[in-house]
């Protein structure tokens, strides 16, 4: 979206070339106060705030399709352009949410900086974000850079997705030095929440246990090149304290077997269906993901044969 | 690894749900149909049940066959979320089925052969919740055949028995129903289903009491004048007369889900939020209670959401000189340090203006008004603080705010927190919440023997004075707030209702 004038109000909507954050955020003031005006059956609630780095319109398209249903925000985009000013648009509109169909006000603010503005993106976000209300940034790409480490300094949480990166090893570097430093929460960990649970559930029996308690071993088949895939691997390494072999799987499955003393565990609907991985994260703003830095700080128990 | 607990659980919360056969008598029931297997479905459908579930229905009017098709056909009808069919088949494969009279001991005895197959078939033990939706007279009898054939008390795996009120129609029937069923169970291993504590919002009572500093030291008898709990319904009886004639809008409603009301919003703060804590405090607490007034009601044909409606005695098979209370308003005394001099106003009933059930802290008025115009003074009205428990889940404060303006003009003005705003998340069905504590064995959000015996205890004595006629059955129109001697209840002592 490119901003068409300067300082121009069409209905809810305004944008602005060369402009302050002073001015986005009382245009933001303003147009809630009209839509306040003009709209008198609406859900104004908003239970945080959401900056989005740079990435590519169509992934935070999908991430916001399902997150806006079950976390009303503040979203603010960040735009990268090539000249040095700041240009903003500002919307403010109703949708239609939910199976209730309740009439939800959606705000959202897209800010155009180059790059040089976007590493300080703290002093430009300040104005704009709701206080009282966490403040969380997602990172809809990879090949992340200072704009992520400007960022997890103003969040409270950073979101990214190390799946999406085609290199692996990279994004777990990224993910160990983000995560081990900031409140973070990696979506391909989100992606085996369901493999934990069954593997978890699976050695819920005395006997079961015993065969793990005694004679621990792990090979897990899949997509070697999927950090989830990687970390599952690394979950397991850190909990049963032993190095975890990882094969190769068919391609049809993230995950297609772990095999954990001699118990073979095999993808299921359970495991396979993984909606709303944004909206997950966003349900764990305050508490941490559990085993996600002990998988981290395994993975070099975990060998990858072909 | 040195020892035998499982290295996985730590990290995973939902590891915590056993694994569990979930035993449904009265599977063909409306109850089952409405809540309980859309709430199975639910939870399959957000992979809340363990990875070794099967649900063993039982019930003596079909075969398996018209079970599964009316299984498919309930939860089609009333899952909150749709219906995914892969989900649905997959837990259909995980259904079984079993037809039998609950007198009969052969069936109980099939019951067992079932569990230890299926146990068998899906690869280890399973902890056994035995769901009874049925009516309370075969509580004590399934408790024992049970009991008899292994599947009760010292059984391994364990099981559990969940029942649903009505707990007995008075004291002495009260404490009869737990020794029947504590005969069978261990009071540990028997949860008592109040569906209102399975609400959303009724657990946020506790999380709104015990985490925001800026209530609890307002939470007492020098700060709150006094409080009041609604339960309304616009509705009539529907096709209950059999039931509702017998128990009238005290036995219905206040006995179990208005007292679980007044205890969570009156309880001491509980060293923790472990079961037994919460339920020692609310058991103390319902022993503070004493009701010191009380009103009766039954409605008589009006008009509710703009057409007509018969009155309770017009009602089909209500008996024509039934003498039941359709509406019910007590005054309630706290005897304790926190809340001595600050009355609970309760009422409950039906075909009353609007759906509604919610709770309201009235705050003691400001010690002095120092406005000088005596109009603005007359005009503060005192804080309320309304928790909505039903249909709009949420919370209210209405303060006194300046309107805009050269003159000194006072308003009340409300701040709303509404869950289906703040939150769109849709919320878990009360079932869908209890069933899976049941899982977990969490018996948090379930009554325990003594709580039902000691909310008995308030009420009998009401029933009581009824029955004597010391308090008369008045007559109120419906789609009215009740009768008049409601009203006058709590205008007596200064007060109002809150507008319905």
């Amino acid at each position: 979206m490119t901003p068409v004038a300067a300082d121009t109000y069409d209905a809810l909507t305004w944008s602005a070339h060369d402009t302050s954050t002073d001015l986005v955020a009382d245009a933001l003031r303003r147009l809630l106060h009209e839509a306040e005006r003009t709209e008198d059956d609406y859900a104004a609630s908003r239970t945080l705030n959401l900056v989005i780095a740079p990435g590519e319109a169509a992934a935070i398209k999908a991430g916001m399709a399902t997150e806006r249903h079950h976390y009303p925000a503040r979203v603010v985009h960040l735009r990268e352009h090539k000249v040095d000013r700041l240009d903003a648009s500002v919307s403010v509109d109703l949708a239609d949410v939910g199976d209730a169909h309740r009439q939800l006000l959606i705000e959202e603010v897209t800010l155009y900086s180059n790059r040089a503005r976007l590493i300080h993106a703290r002093s430009m976000l300040t104005p704009i974000l709701a206080r009282g209300i966490p403040t969380v940034a997602w990172l809809p790409g990879y090949d992340h850079d200072e704009i992520a480490d400007a960022l997890a300094q103003t969040a409270h949480v950073t979101v990214f997705d190390s799946d999406v990166d085609p290199d692996p090893m990279r994004a777990l570097a990224f993910a160990r030095n983000t995560a081990l430093a900031h409140p973070s929460r990696d979506l391909a960990w989100l992606r085996t929440t369901r493999w934990r649970s069954r593997i978890s559930a699976t050695f819920q029996t005395e006997e079961r246990r015993s065969l793990v308690a005694f004679a621990p071993s792990c090979e897990v088949v899949g997509n070697v090149s999927k950090p989830a895939v990687l970390l599952l691997a690394a979950w397991i390494a850190a909990k049963l304290e032993i190095n975890v072999s990882l094969r190769p799987g068919t391609g049809n499955a993230l995950i297609d077997t772990v095999t954990i003393a001699g118990v073979e565990i095999r993808a299921s609907i359970a495991t396979t269906c993984s909606p709303g991985l944004l909206c997950e994260a966003l349900d764990t703003v305050y508490s941490a993901p559990l085993g996600y830095e002990d998988a981290l700080q395994s993975l070099e128990r975990v060998a990858v044969v072909a | 690894m040195s020892t035998l607990e499982n290295p996985f659980a730590a990290d995973i919360p939902s590891a915590q749900v056993h694994s569990a056969t979930y035993v449904l008598f009265g599977a063909t029931g409306d109850l089952a149909a409405k809540k309980l297997l859309p709430a199975v479905y639910n939870l399959a459908a957000e992979n809340r049940l363990p990875e070794r579930f099967r649900l063993l229905g039982i019930a003596s009017s079909v075969e398996e066959a018209s079970f599964r098709e009316h299984m498919i056909n309930a939860v089609t009808a009333h899952s909150r979320s749709g219906v995914v069919t892969e989900i649905l088949d997959h837990l259909m494969e995980r259904v079984d089925f079993i037809r039998g009279d609950f007198g009969d001991p052969k069936l109980y005895t099939k019951i067992k052969a079932n569990l230890e197959n299926g146990d068998k078939a899906i690869g280890g033990p399973t902890r056994r919740l035995f769901y009874l939706a049925v009516a309370p007279r075969f509580f004590g009898p399934i408790g024992e055949a049970l009991h008899n054939v292994g599947l009760a008390r010292g059984a391994d795996p364990e099981s559990v028995l969940m029942i649903e009120k009505p707990f007995g129609h008075d004291l002495a029937s009260a404490t009869a129903l737990n020794a029947e069923v504590t005969a069978a169970f261990d009071e540990t291993h028997i949860l008592r289903l109040d569906h209102y504590l399975g609400k959303e919002t009724v657990q946020n009572l506790l999380v709104f009491r015990f985490a925001n500093g800026i209530f609890e030291p307002l939470w007492n008898r020098r700060y709150i004048d006094h409080v009041q709990i609604t339960a309304a319904e616009d509705l009539g009886i529907g096709g209950r007369a059999g039931y509702y004639d017998q128990s009238g809008a005290i036995r219905d409603v206040i006995q179990n889900h208005v007292m679980q009301l007044a205890a969570l919003t009156a309880m001491e703060p509980p060293a923790n939020f472990t079961a037994d804590e919460i339920r020692d405090e609310k058991a103390k607490v319902l022993r503070s209670i004493k009701c010191v007034k009380s009103a009766r009601g039954q409605y008589t044909a009006g008009n509710v959401d703009g057409g007509p409606v018969p009155g309770y005695l017009e009602e089909t098979d209500v008996p024509a000189d039934s003498q039941t209370d359709t509406h019910a308003a007590l005054k309630l005394e706290i005897n304790n340090w926190r809340w001595a001099g600050t009355p609970f106003y309760i009422r409950a009933g039906k075909r009353m203006p609007r759906r509604s059930t919610e709770i309201t802290i009235a705050f003691r008025p400001v010690p002095h008004k120092p406005f000088a115009d005596p109009r603005v003074a007359e005009s503060i009205r005192p804080n309320l603080l309304t928790l909505s428990i039903q249909p709009n889940e949420g919370a209210s404060l209405r303060i006194e705010a300046k309107a805009p303006g050269a003159e000194t003009q006072l308003r009340p003005v409300r701040m709303d927190f509404l869950y289906g705003e703040t939150f769109t998340r849709d919320t878990p069905e009360a079932y869908e919440r209890l069933l899976l504590d049941a899982l977990r064995g969490d018996a948090t959000l379930f009554t325990r023997a003594d709580e039902v015996e000691e909310a008995w205890k308030i009420v009998d004595p009401v029933i009581n004075a009824w029955q004597a006629n010391e308090v008369p059955l008045e007559p109120y129109v419906a789609g009215s707030p009740g009768p008049a001697s409601a009203e006058a209840l709590i205008r007596d002592d200064g007060r109002k209702w809150r507008r319905l």
